[in-house]
């Protein structure tokens, strides 16, 4: 065990210290998620007194929802290693043991802010668990879930580093995310079919509920401790495999979109528009402003993309970038065509129901609103992805007003979208076209900005990305 | 005006420095067409860096550079056209597999599909990687990628080559077979400057080097001269270089 603490110790300063040298960029995203995170966090406090509020009243409609959430987050694969400087994959060649190699596995977890905030989340949601009549049975049975969703978290991240593995986790994640979220859009408020639902029945007094628990708790922890040798087995580091035709022609275009499209955040916000487009078509009453808010959402979600367009490439890829006969205008309009296409692409669709179910004039703006917000984001992102360039491999972001110009960039114009549709129910649509135009002003002008920077500023964009 | 000037390759008074350490100091360099010139040094001599500055990718902090005879500016098309690059880390794109990095970049150059597609083919065989064209470049082995970012160099069949290392990572056959495409090309006019840790090689494929210790300059010679003289590149070598004392290995073996 002296191995494991030795290990721990490493990981730790090697990961403080990667933050802490990053310059400035990466203490501001620090102090941004910092920030960010207490005030999620404030939020989340009110949020469980409604459900505690809600479970007097003998209502468990809010409580599965918490609890399926929570159990989703523990499940996600692949956060765990995140900015770790070494992962259990790095550790093949020494001569470490099974169970020393899944300790560094799971206590590493822990060496990230993002293990406390899920561990906080966890505890304070124990506390409106034990509300339940059967607090002993409830809270025990919550916790022995929680273990076997962090558990098999791990287990899917390992799966998941084969090819195979990757695809079907990939699917089944999001067929579990679309369908929560569908049902839930859709009306359905109890989810008996979720694990989750044990809680519930054991805060009633149900042992048998706590013992399933039990029995999955114990699954999952035998799952993770194999899974690690068999992930090493079967997708040695090192190891080529994933051979793919590709017959099609590739453009830098092309290339943009797919390298675009691997963002975690940009396919969450597809599934969402999923969800969201299956509310549209089902629900008996759908909410117009459930659209415009959730196009802002939306667009929150795409920022890493849009306001760090170097960072998947890399110093590679700028060198790259260089090496080529491209005037960097067209670099940064390639990038902005996939960004384009990636965010107002899944959202098309929707307009066209929302067309359907509130009608065209409705459906027209929203998709003004959509392009609007682009295009916004386009501007300023530009902007940010050449002065704070951050390899996403490691970093993200720039320095904390860039942050905040970057969030307002998406909150402003879908303000300024609901404003206007509430304002002028009836006659939204020229204003808002007023708006689009503003914003392709602001983008061809941002574009002439970044693209003259990146000419003069190259040098300094590769040693920050470096 | 480009075709007039008798050196393809051309810096003055070359400094590069970054904060208060100077990776290269005062490297004057000509090349001129159709030879082959070895840059050889020890790691962290400022090979990478003076050929980061003779491809445009760093700019000197002082010093003047010409290839083909003009600054070798990323803004400048014409200028990128004339030159292939093999750089320090090879420059490939994770998402694409080997032959998608071919089939993008022949079009920037201007090059038509079919162009694109019978050279790739031709390139990728002579490199032994047609079997394996469709791994992604983030699964190739470094030499796979090194041989990837070689072709790319060639595919639009350029002026001047800068070669860091090609050779590094690279298994026998296909090392054999960029010298001999190496060879041919300089018979045909393309000038080729390339870096190299491998002497062996260097001594058998360019016409004239230089070595490079701690960012300056230590020696310049031409292979015929090194030959007049009966000495070899590694004599030159170890001369300006040396080598680190063994010392004792009790403890080893």
């Amino acid at each position: 065990m002296v191995g494991l603490t030795a290990l721990l110790r490493w990981q730790w300063v090697a990961y403080w210290r990667r933050i802490f040298r990053g310059g400035t960029a990466a203490r501001s995203n620090l102090i941004v998620l910092g920030l960010l995170a207490a005030a999620g966090f404030a939020r989340y406090v009110t949020f469980l007194r409604d459900v505690a509020k809600q479970l007097a009243a003998g209502n468990y409609t809010m409580l599965e929802l918490l609890l399926a959430g929570l159990l989703i987050v523990t499940l996600q694969p692949g956060w765990d290693a995140a900015g770790l400087a070494f992962g259990s994959r790095d550790m093949a060649l020494f001569p470490l043991t099974t169970p020393v190699r899944f300790g560094l596995r799971v206590f590493s977890r822990f060496v990230a802010p993002a293990a406390w905030i899920l561990t906080a989340l966890c505890l304070s949601a124990s506390w409106v668990v034990a509300v339940l009549p059967h607090p002993v049975q409830a809270v025990a049975a919550f916790g022995l879930l929680m273990l076997a969703g962090f558990a098999a978290g791990i287990a899917l991240t390992d799966f998941s580093h084969t090819a195979v593995g990757s695809r079907v986790v990939r699917t089944v994640l999001a067929a579990v995310i679309v369908a929560a979220a569908g049902a839930w859009f859709a009306g359905v408020r109890t989810l008996p079919v979720l694990p989750t639902h044990l809680i519930v029945l054991a805060g009633n007094g149900n042992w048998l509920s706590v013992s399933a628990c039990g029995v999955m708790a114990c699954l999952a922890a035998l799952l993770a401790f194999r899974s690690l040798p068999w992930m090493l087995r079967h997708a040695p580091v090192g190891e080529r495999s994933g051979q793919r035709s590709s017959a099609r022609a590739v453009t830098l275009f092309r290339r943009e979109l797919r390298l675009q499209s691997t963002f975690t955040e940009v396919r969450t916000a597809w599934v969402i528009c999923l969800a969201l487009g299956f509310y549209l078509a089902t629900a008996d009453h759908p909410q117009p402003d459930a659209l415009r808010v959730m196009l802002g959402l939306l667009a929150f979600l795409s920022c890493a993309v849009a306001m760090n367009s170097f960072g998947l490439d890399g110093v590679a890829g700028l060198d790259r970038f260089l090496l080529w006969p491209l005037g960097s205008t067209r670099i940064f309009i390639e990038k902005n065509k996939a960004f384009l296409l990636i965010m107002v692409g899944p959202v098309l669709p929707l307009m066209a129901l929302a067309g359907w179910r509130f009608g065209w004039r409705e459906g027209l703006c929203d998709g003004l609103e959509a392009v609007a917000i682009a295009l916004s984001m386009m501007t300023w992102g530009n902007i940010v992805s050449v002065r704070h360039p951050e390899n996403a491999a490691t970093a993200s972001g720039g320095n904390v007003v860039d942050q905040f110009i970057a969030l307002a960039a998406v909150a402003i114009p879908t303000a300024a979208s609901i404003g206007v549709l509430r304002a002028f129910p009836q006659a939204a649509a020229l204003p808002l076209f007023a708006m689009v135009a503003a914003a392709v002003l602001a983008y061809v002008g941002s574009l002439r900005w970044s693209a003259g920077y990146f000419a003069a500023h190259h040098e300094q964009m590769r040693r920050q990305l470096t | 005006m480009t075709g007039e000037l008798p050196f393809e390759i051309q810096a003055h008074g070359l400094v590069k420095r970054f904060g208060d350490f100077t990776a290269v100091r005062d490297v004057t360099l000509e090349v001129p067409k159709g030879m082959i010139f070895g840059f050889l040094g020890p790691n962290g001599s400022g090979k990478s860096t003076t050929v980061k500055m003779l491809t445009g990718l760093l700019e000197p902090t002082a010093g003047v550079v010409h290839v083909g005879g003009l600054p070798p500016v990323p803004s400048d098309p014409h200028s990128r056209r004339m030159i292939g690059v093999l750089p320090e880390g090879n420059a490939l794109f994770h998402s694409l597999t080997l032959l998608e990095h071919l089939r993008l970049s022949g079009p920037l150059y201007g090059l038509n599909e079919e162009q694109v597609e019978s050279r790739a083919e031709q390139l990728l065989k002579a490199l032994d990687l047609w079997e394996v064209r469709d791994t992604y470049a983030d699964q190739a082995s470094y030499g796979m990628a090194k041989k990837c970012s070689l072709a790319m160099a060639l595919l639009h069949n350029p002026r001047v080559l800068f070669l860091d290392e090609p050779f590094e990572g690279i298994d026998p056959a296909s090392g054999r077979s960029i010298k001999d495409l190496l060879g041919l090309l300089a018979t045909r006019g393309v000038t080729i400057f390339l870096t190299s840790h491998i002497l062996e090689i260097a001594q058998q494929l360019v016409q004239s080097f230089a070595i490079i210790r701690e960012g300056e300059i230590v020696c310049r010679e031409s292979m015929a001269e090194a030959a007049r003289q009966g000495r070899t590149i590694e004599d030159y070598y170890f001369d300006h270089i040396g080598r680190p004392e063994l010392g004792e290995w009790d403890w080893l073996g």
